[in-house]
């Protein structure tokens, strides 16, 4: 499989507090790639640099071959339509109508006219299995669950190479956390589309990732397969392991 | 120590901000719509607030000089006494420290929400720039909505003034508008549109500010709205100072 991304030795500090302290991985196409850690790790400082609304003091972020780390704002445009982020919260504008928000970034970033991206705005609907009937309602009446839904499917209506989840799954009961986890699986295969999910879930990554990086005080502790993680002898990843077994049994 | 390092970050971060809404206004104004809507939607929320403190505080400035002109016998003067007071320092005044109360304070809440719930993280990444899409409304909105306010604020404070002096001092209406013109001169009515028009920049650039810079959780949200509170009354109280220099200058000159 072709290489899509890659972080190269990625610093990031706050305040002289150093979040990232080097991380470098790869990321291949068509992948499941889930970023595990406890809270604090700083995963999502990573998907952030990766979208520019963090910029990275040290490092380069590859893609298509080129560092997009130090892009202008103007430049950041085509890789925000091409990486797409899930915010953990489903950050939907409350004023506008459901068709309002996902149609927002189509009417931004995409030169659809208004029939195509109605159809646009009505596939990436259904894709996340909600009704049409909810398009006319503003964000406030629907439930936390469809919210969530809601802001995977305004994200993946711009058919984006790569889609970023800020821990999906936050705040959900575990129904709809495994729909949202089945929901990533079955969109990165159905559009080919790789993700990059940032999660602290072992027994969904261990369930539908092909790569996992395990991250601890702003390090790689472990990455590698399933198989790979689950032989793993780093204490972290063997308390994440526990805590899957301790479920299951 | 602390509180100065922080004034003196706050001070340059605003500064900073308000020269991206300025080069962002150049650049790419927002749709005239989305700043109609504000205005209205400002302008609605508050005019009955105004209405009321307005004519209040046409109310108290006519009690309040009535009971000095009284004992010069020189009640017909009280219509231009008051409505100048009122016009020239203590309408303005007193509404914008309203309107930063429930303007401001309604306005950074909004936008410190939306920026704890990353909303306007999201807007960047779709494509669009959070200062055009949602600052620069409300930036302009709030500016020309309590300017119209502030402006309909005082015409109440005149009402307020002629209903009083009709009740607490014998003056009716003809008797206190005669002597308004003599001594409500150009100059009170530039002192009070000039005054609107820098309080209004005032409240719209702190609130949206301290709006656009909460981070963390909900308590990021109350301490915006707390902030926005102080420095709007702060800098309207400075502004006023420093407004009445240069009106004074400007008497001078003239």
């Amino acid at each position: 499989m072709s290489r899509i991304l890659e972080f190269q030795n990625i610093k990031k500090s706050f305040s002289g507090r150093e979040v990232l302290k080097g991380i470098s991985f790869e990321v291949n196409k068509g992948d499941i790639v889930f970023i595990l850690g406890t809270s604090g790790t700083g995963k999502s400082v990573l998907l952030k640099n990766l979208v520019g609304l963090l910029r990275p003091d040290s490092g380069a972020i590859i893609w298509h071959d080129k560092d997009i780390s130090q892009y202008s704002e103007e430049q950041y445009l085509e890789v925000r339509k091409n990486c797409c982020l899930v915010f953990q919260q489903p950050a939907l504008f409350d004023s506008m109508t459901l068709y309002e928000n996902i149609a927002f970034g189509l009417r931004r970033l995409t030169n659809l006219n208004e029939e195509e991206l109605d159809k646009q705005v009505r596939d990436s609907l259904k894709a996340v299995d909600l009704k049409e009937e909810i398009l006319s309602l503003k964000p406030a009446a629907i439930s936390y669950g469809m919210q969530k839904r809601l802001s995977i499917a305004r994200s993946l209506c711009l058919n984006p190479e790569i889609l970023l989840f800020d821990e999906p799954t936050t705040g959900l009961d575990p129904v709809s956390t495994q729909a949202i986890n089945q929901l990533i699986f079955r969109l990165s295969r159905k559009y080919d589309t790789t993700s990059i999910v940032v999660s602290h879930d072992m027994h969904c990554a261990l369930d539908i990732a092909d790569y996992i990086i395990v991250l601890d005080k702003g390090k790689i502790v472990e990455q590698g397969d399933v198989d790979k993680i689950k032989c793993s002898e780093v204490p972290l990843v063997k308390d994440f392991l526990q805590e899957v077994l301790d479920a299951n049994s | 120590m602390q509180i100065l390092r922080s004034f003196v970050d706050d001070l340059g971060l605003y500064f900073l901000f308000l020269k991206e809404v300025f080069s962002t206004f150049c650049k790419s104004p927002p749709e005239k719509k989305y700043i109609y809507s504000q205005v209205l939607k400002v302008f609605q929320s508050s005019l009955l607030t105004t209405s009321f403190s307005g004519f209040f505080v046409g109310a108290i400035m006519t009690i309040q000089f009535a009971m000095q002109i009284k004992m010069f016998g020189a009640s017909g003067y009280l219509g231009g006494l008051s409505t100048s007071g009122t016009v020239r320092e203590v309408g303005p005044l007193l509404i914008a420290f309203l309107l930063s109360g429930k303007v401001g304070a309604y306005t950074s809440a909004e936008l410190g929400s939306m920026k704890v719930s990353e909303q306007i993280d999201a807007i960047r990444c779709l494509g669009a720039n959070p200062i055009q899409e949602i600052i620069l409304p409300r930036f302009i909105g709030i500016i020309l909505a309590s300017f119209f306010l502030l402006v309909y604020g005082i015409l109440f404070a005149f009402y307020g003034g002629v209903l009083m002096s009709y009740i607490f001092a014998d003056v009716n209406t003809l008797e206190y508008v005669r002597h308004v013109p003599t001594i409500m001169t150009g100059i009170s009515l530039f002192s009070g549109v000039f005054k609107s028009i820098v309080f209004a920049f005032a409240i719209a650039s702190l609130c949206t500010f301290y709006g656009y810079k909460a981070s963390g959780g909900a308590k990021a949200v109350g301490k915006a709205v707390v902030s926005t509170s102080v420095a709007c009354m702060f800098s309207i109280v400075i502004l006023d100072w420093f407004t009445t220099l240069i009106v004074d200058v400007i008497n001078r000159w003239l």
